[in-house]
């Protein structure tokens, strides 16, 4: 060992003189001096045999490594044949994004393959001609941008993403080196435009952006690959949208939206913006077809508010329906002057203030119920938050920053405050639903589920408003045989500047039908329609928005299965009116038996 | 002897030590098979009728660099060495051209292009340098008047300066590796093995801490988690997994498809995962025999020259070839080094080929060049 060590570091090499000398023995070096020769010989012996050692020495050292090297290939290989199923990282097909249904199960979003094809540009011959051949199929691509991807020196450009099948083929009969496919999971609409803002749309890599997509993403995502079922009748969204598109057209208006909500479940049927956008091509769409009207939009919708004007009087027990309301004259506030578009001149009932749909007489009511009153029951009904509905695009309302007199007043005839339609349809379906409050909701609800209830007025105050309404509408555009309309229109001039602009309207109309058993609620506005000879030059919500509302009422109630009514309106009052006997006729108040909507017969 | 009377070429082919010769040529067809991966649809578009184009390609530069080979096999130790000298002062004249003029890829800089040939002058430096450093040791201990150790540390000196320069700092250390080998090998005193040990870690420690290129490898290699995304390791090494014993079948890997230099650097992985553990195995092992062989025949070798310069070309090949694997099996940090004869690379062969030549013709059976069987030592004066 001593040895050994001394020789692999080159010290001692005088003393291992000796052991080298042996072998040299009669080897035949005569005429040399032989003992010069030894040492000579001996010296580069030594010298060669210290190198040999150090040369085994490095030898075991590399033999090592290659042991190393072989064993650790063994272990991997070994690894790999005993990890079953190690999950593959490429290609492997993630479990399916849920599809998304209406309420009967037909299909509204689902999945399909497409063909993304990419370029490994080393592999690229020549990047002109692949360009100029890729372009033969796929005309729309950049020439310059796409020869610049192709002939740089990364090894993986996209070249077009979610393409069909036919495309795919065309493309790989090129025959193009370095063009390769991928098939990627893609989300297709079958429907189309149908119902697009609720659905929504998804991103590239299949993540929610908006609608339902974007509001259940979770739910789609969470591996069980189960359906998410929409509140929304397919039948009842295609007829709305048809009636919509078609009147939106003819008024030559710049958008038009339409809810229609179920009384009772709060269920969103059927919910419509217009101008609309392909959820299949989303990304190419301008951004505002993207923006869904009746939740991302606040407006000032005017005279549809009149209705819970007088609700809110008659809850508190401050208003009857034959108090009357001095309309004779505009009235001054500030710099403003409260007008009425059709003016009766005259002193008007609180029901005949609805009908007629007096500005003056509404403020008037404003005035004596009091803006504590007015503003909390607006309030309760939803109409000073954020509708509840789940699609998160929603918006906040916009609210005066005081509620003075002036705001009040304007309030009770539904401007100086913006609401989204989705909001004022769920208030609508409060007064429907004998008073009571549902949240919307996106989601079917089935017969045992349980929908918040929250009382907001006497199923009595609901009645008689709803009587109003029903005279409000009956005879009028909306009003259309056997389904019983109740409704309010609402002409909002815009504030441009600071102004209200004459010609620039959102009409809208409220209806509830069947108004003796209210089961819908439909919110329609027209943006900016303009007045046309068939409405005799006017432009405002009795001309366009009642007659869609009454257009889309009559198209979607066979589809609901709302059964026609008997065409006396009176009869139908009637029937109501028999519900709420008065009992004792003293003090009119939210639990008090009450006189009838359309009774008229006590004074 | 019988071989003086043959002719002179029959006499050069017995003398060849054939396992070298056969062990390299198995290498070559290794490489030539893994090569048939490439593309054939690519291949047509590039010429016509010709689906094999990279095969082809590259079956002309094997056969290319084992005519190179047998010629420079040929040679006698004393031609080898003169040609290695030649070799020594051309690759010193083409890396000044690259540091003047070089072909920049990968941000490195270690290419001499000719239209679409390029070469990498370190390449043909490498087996040069050996030959020479060997002849210089030898004549030194020999006592020949030459600072032999300290012209050939000078030499290693300035090619280190061109290496990190381009920067190489895989060859670089491979170079400095089989310098220090060599000269340990020849006789280097306790004291300056020391001495120059301790210069060495220096030397490492100080290209840690002031190259950033060398502390992100290595920081890359101890905590691969840290980077965004797998590795280029990590991917080979999730390849070479999914090959198991007998692969995922020739064409079937993935591995080439993300790795940049799946046919350079990761050619082991592909052989790992198309062929499996069948491959690499014989890989390492015809790795393993090549070392084997090339250094048996170095520790036999009775003229310390030979012994030298066999024992470096030696350790060059089993030294490049073990760090390529051992990138490729994670357990090194990348460094971009080629596995010989079987990655694909026309200028990469030759050079080899080259090398592979001067090994063969130092290590040719003539008359008093192998130490008899038994005797552990004798010597034929001069």
């Amino acid at each position: 060992m001593r040895h050994w060590l001394a020789r692999l570091f080159g010290k001692v090499q005088v003393r291992r003189s000796r052991a080298g000398l042996e072998p040299l023995r009669g080897d035949g070096s005569a005429g040399f001096d032989a003992n010069a020769t030894i040492r000579l010989e001996d010296e580069a012996g030594q010298a060669l045999g210290r190198t040999r050692l150090r040369l085994g020495f490095i030898g075991v050292l590399v033999g090592a490594g290659f042991l190393l090297a072989a064993g650790r290939a063994v272990e991997l290989a070994i690894t790999g044949e005993f990890a079953e199923a190690a999950p593959v990282r490429v290609a492997q097909v993630a479990v399916r994004r849920g599809e998304i249904v209406d309420r009967n199960g037909q299909i509204l979003a689902s999945n399909l393959d497409f063909h993304s094809v990419f370029a490994d540009p080393r592999q690229v011959w020549d990047a002109a001609e692949t360009a100029q051949a890729l372009r033969t199929v796929l005309p729309h691509l950049d020439a310059e941008a796409l020869q610049r991807d192709l002939s740089s020196n990364r090894r993986f450009v996209w070249i077009e993403r979610g393409l069909g099948p036919r495309e795919r083929q065309a493309i790989h009969m090129l025959g193009l080196p370095g063009i390769g496919f991928r098939v990627e999971p893609g989300r297709v609409y079958p429907r189309r435009r149908l119902a697009a803002h609720l659905v929504g749309f998804t991103d590239q890599d299949l993540a929610g952006l908006a609608g339902a997509e974007r509001a259940f993403n979770d739910e789609l995502n969470d591996g069980s690959g189960r359906p998410v079922s929409l509140s929304i009748h397919l039948g009842a969204q295609d007829a709305l949208e048809t009636v919509l598109r078609e009147r939106m057209e003819r008024y030559s208006a710049q958008g038009a939206m339409a809810v229609l909500m179920r009384v009772g479940t709060g269920e969103i049927i059927a919910l419509a913006s217009l101008p609309d956008f392909d959820p299949n091509r989303a990304g190419s769409e301008p951004a505002e077809n993207r923006f869904n009207r009746t939740v991302q939009g606040v407006y000032e919708l005017g005279s549809v508010f009149k209705p819970l004007t007088l609700a809110a009087g008659i809850e508190a027990g401050l208003v009857r329906l034959d108090d009357t309301f001095d309309a004779r004259a505009p009235i001054a506030i500030g710099s403003h002057r409260i007008r009425d578009f059709r003016p009766q001149a005259r002193i008007l009932t609180a029901r005949e203030v609805i009908i007629h749909s007096s500005n003056i007489g509404s403020a008037r009511m404003a005035e004596h119920i009091g803006g504590e009153v007015l503003t909390s029951f607006f309030g309760e009904l939803g109409l000073w938050e954020r509708p509840p509905l789940e699609i998160i695009e929603g918006q906040d309302p916009m609210l005066p920053a005081r509620w003075g007199r002036a705001e009040v007043m304007t309030a009770s005839y539904g401007h100086g405050f913006n609401v989204s339609p989705v909001a004022l349809a769920a208030a609508y379906a409060a007064l429907a639903n004998d008073g009571i409050y549902t949240p919307p909701t996106l989601r079917p609800v089935g017969p045992t589920d349980i929908v918040p209830q929250i009382p907001v007025m006497s199923s009595a105050t609901a009645a008689q408003v709803l009587g109003v309404m029903r005279a409000a509408v009956a005879g009028g555009q909306a009003d259309r045989e056997g389904l019983a309309i109740a409704g309010k229109t609402g002409t909002a001039q815009r504030i441009v500047n600071g102004r209200y602009q004459v010609g620039n309207v959102l009409t809208s109309f409220v209806g509830i039908f069947p108004f003796d058993d209210p089961q819908y609620v439909l919110v329609v506005s027209l943006d900016q329609p303009r007045p046309i000879r068939e409405t005799h030059g006017f432009n405002t919500a009795g001309w366009n928005a009642a007659p869609t509302g009454g257009d889309i009422i009559e198209r979607v109630a066979p589809v609901l299965g709302v059964g026609l009514r008997e065409a006396d309106p009176g009869a139908r009052v009637q029937t109501v009116a028999r519900m709420f006997v008065p009992r004792t006729p003293v003090r009119p108040g939210p639990e008090e038996p009450v006189e009838l909507a359309a009774s008229g017969s006590e004074q | 002897m019988n071989a003086a009377s043959r002719s002179g070429l029959a006499r050069v082919w017995l003398g060849l030590d054939r396992t070298l010769l056969f062990t390299v040529a198995g290498l070559m067809i290794v490489g030539v098979t893994l090569s048939m991966a490439a593309s054939p649809s690519a291949a047509e578009r590039i010429s016509p009728g010709d689906p094999f184009y990279y095969l082809y390609r590259h079956i002309f530069f094997a056969v290319l660099s084992v005519i190179l080979m047998l010629g420079i096999a040929a040679l006698s130790p004393r031609g080898a060495r003169r040609l290695a000298g030649l070799a020594l002062v051309g690759s010193f004249l083409a890396l000044i051209a690259v540091a003047v003029m070089g072909h920049e890829v990968n941000g490195a800089t270690r290419w001499l292009r000719f239209g679409s040939f390029s070469l990498q002058p370190s390449e043909f430096f490498k087996p040069a340098f050996i030959v020479i450093t060997a002849w210089l040791f030898s004549e030194e201990s020999k006592g020949a008047p030459v600072p032999g150790r300290l012209v050939a540390a000078g030499i290693y000196v300035l090619a280190i300066c061109f290496l990190i320069s381009q920067p190489d700092f895989g060859q670089s250390i491979l170079l400095t590796g089989i310098f220090a080998a060599m000269l340990w090998a020849a006789g280097l005193s306790f004291l300056h093995t020391a001495l120059l040990g301790s210069v060495a870690l220096g030397g490492a420690a100080g290209a840690y801490f002031f190259l950033g290129h060398v502390r992100d490898r290595v920081a890359a290699f101890l905590a691969p988690s840290s980077s965004s995304g797998p590795t280029q390791t990590e991917m080979a090494v999730d390849a070479i997994t999914r090959g198991g014993f007998t692969g995922v079948g020739p064409g079937e890997g993935e591995i080439k498809r993300y790795l940049p230099e799946a046919h350079t650097d990761f050619v082991f992985s592909v052989a790992a995962e198309e062929f499996g553990l069948v491959a690499s195995l014989a890989i390492i092992g015809l790795f393993a025999i090549l070392f084997a062989r090339a250094w048996s025949r170095s520790m036999r070798l009775s003229d310390n020259f030979a012994q030298l310069a066999v024992a470096g070309l030696a350790l060059m090949f089993g030294g490049q070839a073990l760090i390529n694997i051992l990138v490729n099996l994670e357990l090194a940090p990348a460094k971009g080094m080629t596995l010989p004869f079987v990655s694909y690379g026309g200028s990469s062969m030759l050079s080899l080929a080259f090398a592979a030549g001067l090994l063969l013709a130092l290590t040719k059976r003539t008359p008093g060049a192998y130490l008899p069987e038994r005797s552990s030592m004798r010597l034929v004066p001069a």
